[in-house]
Parts: C-alpha cells; sequence; structure tokens
C-alpha cells in the first residue's frame, strides 16, 4: 500500500476540532422543566445503567475519528502495492460481432461490453493509460494510448457491432504489437464468446476475455443462395439454411419475397440444435432481389432476415453464320433469353449488324467483326489465330475446371473424332487442351471477346452428348455478359467480386454508406461489407445489386456455454473489473466514512438506544 | 413588554359587561350577611341600651307602649373574593403560562370589582409574597393591574398548603377563594385545599398549564433542570421515557380534578393557548368559579 498524495495526510489534523467538540458535547444539554416530579416517576426504576451505555460516548468518538481517519486516507489516495510498483496499460479490445447485438445484454451484448469497458476506465488510477479497439472484421484503434478519460469514454461510444464476425486474433495480436515497455499491459477482451475456442490458445495471462450475454435460444437462417437451373435458367433452384439453436423443437415460417412482394411461405420443423438445408424453386419473372424473412421475434433480428440477387435475364440477338446444323441451331435455340438467326455466309454481313452475338459455323469472315462471337471449327486463320493440320483424334488432357465455360461439364480424358490444330497469334486461355494443341480457346482481353472451339462437331459425337448444350449456353452466357458464376448472395465481411464494363465503380452498402471497391480487368472487387442487405456497385450506368447476409452458425448461436465450449480459457472472468475493486479506493473509503457517519449520528441522538 | 396592554382594559370591561350580562340576579354585590347593619331591610326589634344611636328607636312604639325598642336592620355584605395566586418559578418554565395567570387573576378581580365585591391578590411561591389588599371599587383596578405587573415570580419550590394557612388567618371573614396555579407542588396541593375548605371557605381551583408540558420533545442526553428548586437529573430520553411521561402526565391532570371534586372544589384545567378572555367566560362560568 502507498499514497499517491501523502500531503493529504495533513488533514488528519481535523481530529484535533473533532476531539474538542466532541468534549464540548459530552456535556449534555441543559433542559429546563417546570418540575421533576414525572421524570423522577419514569427515571427511578432506570438508575444502573449497562456497560454499553457507559462506553457509548467513547464509541461514538472512536465512529468520529474513524470516520475522519477514512477521509483523510481517502484523499491520500492510496493504492495497493502491486498497483503501485507501474502504470497499467490497459488495451480494451470490444467484439463487435454480430452475436453482440444479441438482445440480452443491458441492452445488447455490444452495450453490456461498453459498459463493462466503462467502468474499467472509470477505475483507472491517474497514471494508468487504456487503449480501446474495435474488434470488426478488421482490428480498429477507436483510440490510442491515453489517460483521458472522457476521450476514452468518447471512443467507445463511437463503436458498435457490425453485421458480420469479427476477427479477435488479428485485434490480439494488434494489441500485443502496442509497445507497453514501462508499463504493465493487461489487455481485457470485452465479447460474448469471441470465439473462445480459437482465443484459447493465444490467451496468456495478460490477457482476460469477460464475457458478456448469457445462453439465449435463436432461430436463424445461416444460409441463403438461389441459382438458374443449368438445364433450365428459366427455373431458379433456391437453398436455405434454418438452424435452431433454442433448447426445444421450433417451428420456423419462412415467408420469401420477391421484390418486396410476398411469394412463398416456408414452414420447417426443427429440432432443439438442428441445422437443416431447404431447398426450393420458383420461375424467374425478372424479378431482382428474393428475401426470406423469419417470422417471429427472437434475440438476435439481424439473422432473421437474408436476401439473394436473382441472374440476370439479359435477351441477346444471336447470329448463327452457316449453311445448316440443326444440332447447333436447336441447342442456341433452347437458351431461354437468346433469339436466333440464321443465316449463310453469303449474307451474314446485314444480319450480323444487327445482332449482339455471332456465332460461325466452320466459317471464318475475313474481318472478325465487332460483336462478341463464337467459332467452331474455324476452317481459316484470322487476326487471333493460325490453323494447322487436322487433329486425329484428339484427346483432352488439360482442361481449366473453374472456367466459366466448362461449368456443369467435365471433357477430361474425351476423345473427339477431329479437330482443328490451331495456333493463338494473341494470347488466350486454352480452356480445353489436346497436349499442346488448344480445343477451347478464349480471348477475354479481346474486345469484343471470342471463344473458338477447334473441335468439329460434324465429324465428332459431341452434339450427342450431353456437355454439348451446356457448353453452347456457357459460351453465350460468357458472350452475353452474364456473369453466371455470380453468387446470389455473400456473407458479410467477405469480398464481392463482380463483372462490369466500367474502368471505375461505386459501392454504397444498405446504410448507404461507401464501401471499398477497386476494378481490374473488368472485375469490380467490393469490401470487405459488414452491414447485412443489398450493396448496390455503380458502374458507369449499370447498378449491380449485390446481397450480403449474415449467414454464420457461429454467430448465430447465441449460447455462450456453446460457443466457449470446453476451451474456456482459465483466466476468463465474467464479472469483475480490471484490478481488485471495482471503484477506486478513495471512493470506497467515502462510502466506509458515510457508513461510519450514519452509525455513528445514530449512537449520538440516541436514535438507536435500549 | 408590559403585560397589560390597553387592548387589556378594553377586554375587561368587555368581560365585565358580558358578566353582568351572563350572570344577572346572581352575582350581584349587595349579598345578604347574617349580621345586622344599617339597610333598608328591617330585621327585628330588641330592647334600648344607653348608648344606642337615638336614630334607630322606634317612636311610634313608645308612644304607644312607653318601650324603648330599637329597630335594627339587616346588614348588606359584599362578597371577598381571594385570589391565589401560583408565582412560582414553574409558571415561568414555559412562555405564556405566567402571563396566562396574571390575566386570569386581573380579569377575575375587575369582574369582582365591578360588581361591587371586594379583592385581595395573594401571590405565593413556596412562602406567601407579599399581598394586594383587600380593595374594592372599579377605580381601584389600576392600581392592581399596577402590583400585578410588578409582581415578580419567587425562586423555591411551590407549597400551596403553607400559603392557606398564612390566608386562612389574615383574612378578615370568608370568601370565595380562587387558586391559579400549575399545582406542581412537590408537597401536594391536596392538603392546601383541605387546609383551605375546613374553614369554609368557597375554593374554585384554575389550573393552568402549557401544552409542551405533556408533550415534551427532546430526545438524547439530556440534563433536566428543575425550574423551581434547580435540581438536575442526568438522563437519557427516548421515545419509550416519552411515552411514560404522557402517561404520568395525564395521571396528574386526571388526579388533580379528582381531588378537587372529592373536597368539592371547584376545578378547571386549561392551557394557555386558550385566550384569557375565552377562558375568563366560557370556561370559567362552565366551570362555575363566578356564581
Amino acid at each position: 500500500m502507498t499514497l499517491l498524495n501523502p500531503l493529504a495526510l495533513a488533514w488528519a489534523a481535523i481530529a484535533i476540532p473533532i476531539v474538542a467538540l466532541f468534549v464540548l458535547r459530552i456535556r449534555r444539554r441543559r433542559q429546563l422543566v417546570p418540575t421533576l416530579m414525572f421524570w423522577d416517576e419514569i427515571f427511578q426504576d432506570t438508575r444502573p445503567r449497562s456497560l454499553w451505555r457507559r462506553l457509548r460516548h467513547w464509541l461514538s468518538l472512536l465512529l468520529q475519528l474513524a470516520f475522519a481517519a477514512l477521509l483523510v486516507f481517502a484523499l491520500a489516495e492510496p493504492i495497493g502495492l502491486s498497483a503501485a510498483r507501474k502504470p497499467v496499460h490497459y488495451v480494451l479490445i470490444l467484439d463487435q460481432s454480430a452475436s453482440m447485438q444479441a438482445t440480452d445484454g443491458e441492452p445488447t451484448r455490444f452495450d453490456q461490453a461498453r459498459n463493462m469497458a466503462h467502468r474499467t476506465i472509470r477505475a483507472m488510477r491517474d497514471l494508468d493509460q487504456a487503449t480501446v479497439i474495435g474488434a470488426g472484421i478488421q482490428p480498429v484503434v477507436a483510440c490510442g494510448r491515453t489517460h483521458h478519460q472522457p476521450t476514452l469514454h468518447t471512443a467507445l461510444d463511437t463503436l458498435a457491432a457490425i453485421d458480420a464476425p469479427a476477427d479477435l486474433v488479428a485485434a490480439l495480436d494488434l494489441a500485443r504489437a502496442i509497445d507497453t515497455a514501462e508499463q504493465d499491459k493487461r489487455i481485457q477482451v470485452f465479447s460474448d464468446r469471441g470465439g473462445a475456442a480459437e482465443l484459447g490458445d493465444v490467451l496468456d495471462a495478460s490477457t482476460s476475455l469477460r464475457i458478456c450475454g448469457k445462453d439465449t435460444g435463436n432461430l436463424a437462417i445461416t444460409g441463403f443462395a438461389i441459382r438458374p437451373r443449368a438445364d433450365n435458367p428459366v427455373e431458379l433452384q433456391g437453398m436455405i439454411k434454418l438452424a435452431n439453436y433454442t433448447a426445444e423443437e421450433t417451428e420456423a415460417e419462412v415467408r420469401l419475397k420477391l421484390d418486396d412482394t410476398l411469394h412463398d411461405v416456408i414452414v420447417v420443423k426443427l429440432a432443439a440444435g438442428e441445422e437443416r438445408l431447404h431447398g426450393f424453386q420458383m420461375m424467374n419473372r425478372g424479378s431482382s432481389i428474393l428475401t426470406a424473412e423469419l417470422a417471429g421475434a427472437d434475440a438476435l433480428p439481424l439473422d432473421n432476415h437474408a436476401c439473394a440477387v436473382l441472374p440476370r435475364t439479359l435477351h441477346k440477338n444471336v447470329v448463327l453464320v452457316s449453311e445448316g446444323n440443326l444440332f447447333l441451331e436447336s441447342v442456341i435455340a433452347s437458351h431461354p433469353w437468346m433469339s436466333l438467326q440464321t443465316v449463310s455466309p453469303a449474307r451474314a454481313e446485314k444480319a450480323i449488324a444487327a445482332a449482339d452475338i455471332v456465332v460461325y459455323d466452320g466459317h471464318v469472315p475475313d474481318t472478325l467483326p465487332a460483336k462478341p462471337s463464337m467459332y467452331l471449327c474455324p476452317s481459316g486463320e484470322s487476326k487471333l489465330w493460325s490453323i494447322g493440320a487436322d487433329l486425329t483424334q484428339p484427346l483432352v488432357s488439360d482442361v481449366v475446371k473453374d472456367s466459366s465455360l466448362l461449368r456443369h461439364v467435365s471433357f477430361q480424358n474425351v476423345t473427339f473424332n477431329l479437330a482443328r490444330a490451331v495456333k493463338t497469334k494473341t494470347p488466350a486461355q486454352a480452356v480445353m487442351s489436346s497436349f499442346e494443341n488448344p480445343l477451347l480457346l478464349r480471348w477475354a482481353a479481346a474486345s469484343p471477346p471470342v471463344v473458338l472451339l477447334a473441335v468439329d462437331i460434324n465429324q465428332s459425337d459431341l452434339p450427342w452428348r450431353t456437355a454439348f448444350p451446356i457448353l453452347m449456353q456457357n459460351a453465350l452466357n460468357d458472350l452475353a455478359g452474364q456473369d453466371v458464376e455470380q453468387p446470389s448472395s455473400y456473407r458479410t465481411g467477405q469480398l464481392a467480386e463482380t463483372q462490369v464494363d466500367a474502368s471505375q465503380v461505386q459501392a454504397t452498402d444498405s446504410r448507404s454508406q461507401q464501401v471499398s471497391a477497386s476494378v481490374d480487368e473488368q472485375r469490380a472487387t467490393i469490401g470487405p461489407v459488414v452491414w447485412a442487405g443489398v450493396t448496390r456497385v455503380r458502374a458507369g450506368q449499370a447498378e449491380i445489386p449485390l446481397a450480403f447476409n449474415l449467414a454464420n452458425a457461429e454467430e448465430s448461436n447465441l449460447r455462450v456455454a456453446d460457443s466457449a465450449g470446453s476451451a474456456m480459457p482459465a483466466n476468463m472472468n465474467a464479472g469483475s473489473t480490471p484490478g481488485r475493486f471495482v471503484l477506486p479506493w478513495w471512493v470506497l473509503l467515502t462510502i466506509a466514512a458515510v457508513g461510519l457517519s450514519t452509525v455513528e449520528w445514530c449512537l449520538h441522538q440516541r436514535r438507536v438506544v435500549d | 413588554m408590559a403585560v397589560f396592554e390597553s387592548d387589556f382594559l378594553k377586554k375587561l370591561e368587555y368581560l365585565a359587561l358580558v358578566a353582568r350580562r351572563v350572570f344577572r340576579g346572581r352575582i350581584k354585590a349587595e349579598r345578604r350577611s347574617r349580621a345586622f347593619g344599617s339597610s333598608v331591610e328591617f330585621a327585628d326589634y330588641r330592647e334600648y341600651t344607653p348608648g344606642d344611636d337615638y336614630r334607630y328607636l322606634d317612636w311610634n312604639v313608645y308612644a304607644r307602649m312607653d318601650e324603648l325598642l330599637l329597630k335594627l336592620f339587616e346588614e348588606e355584605q359584599d362578597l371577598h373574593v381571594y385570589l391565589l395566586l401560583d408565582a412560582s418559578q414553574s409558571m415561568l418554565s414555559t412562555p405564556g403560562k405566567y402571563e396566562c395567570a396574571l390575566k386570569v387573576a386581573a380579569s377575575l378581580a375587575y369582574i369582582a370589582m365591578s360588581n361591587l365585591d371586594r379583592v385581595a391578590v395573594h401571590p405565593f411561591a413556596d412562602r406567601p409574597l407579599p399581598e394586594f389588599p383587600l380593595t374594592r371599587g372599579k377605580g381601584k383596578i389600576l392600581t392592581l393591574l399596577e402590583y400585578l405587573e410588578r409582581l415578580q415570580p419567587a425562586s423555591g419550590d411551590t407549597n400551596l398548603e403553607q400559603c392557606a394557612r398564612v390566608l386562612i388567618q389574615r383574612r378578615p371573614r370568608r370568601g370565595l377563594i380562587v387558586v391559579i396555579s400549575d399545582l406542581y407542588d412537590p408537597h401536594g396541593f391536596a392538603r392546601g385545599l383541605d387546609v383551605l375548605r375546613y374553614h369554609g371557605d368557597d375554593v374554585q381551583v384554575v389550573h393552568l398549564t402549557d401544552a409542551s408540558e405533556a408533550n415534551p420533545r427532546f430526545l438524547g442526553d439530556v440534563e433536566l433542570l428543575d425550574s423551581e428548586t434547580q435540581a438536575t437529573r442526568t438522563v437519557t430520553v427516548t421515545e419509550r421515557h416519552l411515552q411514560a411521561y404522557r402517561k404520568a402526565y395525564q395521571e396528574f391532570l386526571a388526579r388533580a380534578e379528582r381531588e378537587c371534586r372529592q373536597r368539592e372544589v371547584g376545578y378547571l384545567h386549561s392551557t394557555t393557548d386558550v385566550p384569557f378572555d375565552e377562558l375568563v367566560l366560557k370556561v370559567l362560568r362552565r366551570s362555575g368559579v363566578v356564581q
């Protein structure tokens, strides 16, 4: 124990007037009465008094002196020996993850965490300092090291829980990176679970995890997506993942809305702790946003809502330049968003002028059209490629599996009967190759894009294969600029990518806040987005919606015990504030002094007497 | 500040008028006594003896019967009112009590004087204090008031018995004795009443107390100081003690009334917060102090 302000001990001189006043006061006040007759009658039986009565005056004096001593001691600002050695630097990490929005705190878990942090700051001594770090998807220093408590409180108030998971490990790494050589550093993590399992390995003696919230049941949408069927793009396949994090069987009612118009209601009965994937189908009628809403209220409203962006329907005019190929015509005509016009090479020029996509069946024009085009078994060369000798029975040896052209199809180790030997003049992506000979090429950098299939479809069984119409649809979608790989929804905290026809884009999230966005090779990278809802990307005149949902089972599971699990760190502390006391010593001493004063008053004023 | 202000004198006059109307026919000063005197009311004859006044000889009887007979008339006597005023220190222990007693005494004296009665004031404490002698006539009221204003309470306790004995010895004849006191007599006020009643006087007691005496409010460690004897008691007063005090005080009031009634002594208890004129008229009439 040491004193920060020892000069305040001079106030101990106040004991002198206290004793003097007590000596004066011990002479009892005189009360004039008309006669003592009645008083003698009352007191005649109570003359001998107890020992307590004789000692009471002295006890009163002792209490007063104790009262004065406590106040003087409080003014001297005593601190514990351990605290006196070094100033303490508190690093306060507030978990901003989505689960901190749960309303089982004060009123939310994040509010509870913030209040705990406020209390920690209020308990700081003059020489102590603190740093406030917000643990979102990336850790952010909300307030640098300072001892100025109002600044720290203000920084705490600027933090809020987000709709995304938090990276507490990164926040801890950042906290540890703060150099406090001259101070005793104490890291406090305020979290509802904070991924206690993942933190279990990184917590040490200087780090304490302070738990907010309590075990609370929750019904959540932990996944939501929709996509067009591969064989029929008009039809959509949807998936919704529901999780019941309550202790009893629950019936979940999900309302599906297309652009805010009720489309369907799904009712799923979920056992306690069950997670279930539920599929559904629907027709694509040109709507843009599909939302799913869980009926009823629970502790975390955020995961009761999810949204997805429906695939865009790009209507294109396709001109097939061919001498006649029934298979090819049928395949292109089966695409729901494509209008097909078949023309002979001799009369192709006029039709090509009005086309969006041109498909050449064996024919190669003298000049490649300024439209997205596809060449099937080209008979001649162009500025992009040259033709060599035919390839007999080429074996597909290499494929780019993640290419959008090979979506849902696989040609690995397939042998075709005949193909052209194509040599590229400009860089192109060989999506499918037979050793050194490319069979499927894509010039993505070219403007407009070009796709070349070297396989002779007339001399091979490719058109008979199921893969052919899918391959053609993939190619047409690619040329139409329809990004079929575009996910219908993202998780909050993720980066999103989308195809754009502009060099610069602007993104605005569901709270009308600007989101970081960049463009590279007609691919825009958006985010990370921290707020759930629809983020809109403006690229030139076009606006592309991107859906972001929490879709995180760990965040939706509000049961603290479950999340903490067996990996609960030994220094996890659910209740106390740093150090050994909640309030400064001087406050405790003052409270004790007031208590003693009250007792003394009762004794002296004899409100409490036998 | 003077006890008797100009308003007080006006109230006295008003009291006298109201009292005359209220007690008309009953409180006249002319009260027949058993003694023969010089009034116009014929009483009897007796034989003449040398030295009698010739003016009372009945000359008609002498002419007819040749006997000297003297005419006797009933003597009309006024009422002697003795005001025994408690002037001990206990009357000063609470503000207003002594002033109230003085006003009551002055009021009764004035009413009596207005009715041609004789009034004497005998203040007392543990001993008789200089009294105001028997006086008759309304014109002496100012002298009486001046006497009362100068009257200072004496030290010592209250001893009604001793003062009663002295009064009995000094008074020229029986009359109405009004005791104005708080009755805080450590020797026992009843013994004083016994002395007064034994000698045939009509006795009335006006028991004056203050409300604070019945309900003290101090608590804690106090040194109680007796206003009369200056004796002290160091006590710790609790609510329980106050309750016991209130009970004892009520018993004292009940005992005072009971003692008076047993001795056929008129008794009136009043607190000092009752206006003195109301006390004198309404309350005294009800208790029969003035007859």
